[in-house]
């Protein structure tokens, strides 16, 4: 069987990651999910993600720093930004 | 980094500092030339009166008479422009201190307004962008009974979010105006509160809410008042503390006062946030927290139209207590 694609969703608000998880569960993805800048930082250097979708307004550390910090390690991943 | 300093850089908004370097420079300025011009009157006055007093002849029988009064000018004209002087600096310091308070005053305005607008937008767009991704999910996709029920769920909350930020910002502009008519009327607070209380039992059915209330405990007040300002703070209290904790609603009767106590175990409020909490538009660890403002700012100002007071304590066991402490009275205004 064919190894499903994973995506790491950081998003703080949970009834906005309970619907996105759903929809990308339903197109076949394997979802990880995290609150905070902090968290997301630890799992991008623990796991291996083919995706990261990322929320700008996460507590700890914001979004766009969580984001110049895997770029400093990791210039291959392809991460979302979900903004207002 | 908080949001909002962090959000500033990338969006490139910059500290108004420039009005107040002017405002220095044209200070310092003023007050350099002062020293200058006092300076060059003074040197003037005892030129005038060297020169005048050379001019005396001193063989003139009233030259010690002449001399007495050229000093008596030199001393008058001398006075007078210190007391120029005196006078000027008394009104530029008052100038510069209603200036300088006036600009802070509007950057400060502005700033808030400027931090408000950008809570605001998260804190409506949030809401809507889950109600149209839910809606979206059950109108394209093929879902079983639970998860149906589940969407329907998360989208009745997030309407009620959306309905409970606007009563706030309608009743905190409204208040503010004077253009709400507060409704008196006597009230069983104890149904108002267990009417709330059941509202979030309804909506959070997986969190730990108790309470320990009185049997009945009549005051005069605005219902709908009340019901926002208990709203507002179990609102806070599930939002900041953690999803296994319980949030407590405890009220009883004392001959001071009616005290309403709502504990939560979440992470507490910093000591530097205690005191602004209930400013309008400030929210905890330097607009880190999210929300408005609004909602503690709006309790407190229901609280103080009903003549009672609202407290902020620090609970032992971790998390904070909120308490409103109403007059035992039957009229409230």
């Amino acid at each position: 069987m064919q190894k499903k694609n994973s995506i790491l969703l950081v998003e703080d608000e949970e009834n906005l990651q309970d619907a996105l998880r759903l929809n990308f569960e339903l197109e076949g993805y394997e979802v990880t999910s995290v609150y905070d800048g902090a968290q997301a930082l630890r799992k991008v250097h623990d796991e291996y993600f083919d995706l990261i979708i990322l929320d700008v307004m996460i507590p700890e550390i914001d979004g766009i720093t969580v984001c110049e910090n895997i770029r400093l390690f990791n210039s291959e991943i392809p991460i979302l930004i979900l903004s207002a | 980094m908080p949001y909002n300093e962090a959000l500033r850089k990338r969006l490139n908004i910059k500290r108004p500092q420039t009005i107040f370097i002017l405002y220095w420079f044209l200070l310092s300025y003023i007050l350099i030339f002062l020293v200058f011009w006092f300076e060059v009157l003074n040197k003037q006055n005892d030129q005038i009166s060297r020169y005048r007093l050379d001019m005396i002849d001193v063989n003139d029988p009233f030259h010690r008479e002449k001399q007495h009064e050229i000093e008596y000018i030199h001393d008058r004209d001398k006075g007078q422009y210190i007391g120029e002087a005196i006078t000027f600096l008394i009104l530029l310091a008052g100038g510069a201190i209603f200036v300088f308070r006036a600009i802070s005053r509007q950057f400060i305005q502005s700033q808030q307004q400027q931090n408000f607008m950008m809570a605001i937008t998260h804190e409506l767009k949030t809401p809507i962008a889950v109600t149209k991704l839910n809606l979206e999910t059950l109108q394209k996709r093929v879902l079983s009974n639970e998860q149906r029920q589940k969407l329907i769920k998360t989208t009745i909350q997030e309407a009620n979010r959306l309905n409970a930020l606007c009563n706030n910002m309608l009743l905190t502009s409204q208040i503010e105006v004077g253009g709400y008519k507060i409704i008196k009327e006597e009230i069983d607070l104890v149904k108002v509160i267990l009417e709330c209380v059941n509202d979030f039992i309804i909506r959070f059915p997986e969190r730990k809410i108790e309470v320990r209330l009185p049997e009945e405990v009549i005051v005069t007040g605005d219902v709908l008042l009340l019901q926002l300002a208990v709203n507002n703070l179990l609102d806070n209290a599930i939002k900041y503390s953690r999803k296994d904790g319980i949030v407590l609603l405890e009220m009883y009767e004392r001959s001071k006062g009616i005290h309403i106590k709502v504990f939560d175990e979440g992470p507490g409020i910093a000591e530097r946030d205690q005191r602004m909490i209930f400013e309008k538009y400030y929210r905890g660890s330097h607009g880190r927290t999210k929300g408005t403002g609004l909602g503690l700012y709006l309790t407190k100002r229901i609280v103080e139209t009903h003549n009672g007071l609202i407290k902020l304590e620090m609970n032992p066991g971790g998390g904070s207590i909120f308490e409103i402490v109403l007059k035992t009275q039957k009229k409230y205004f």
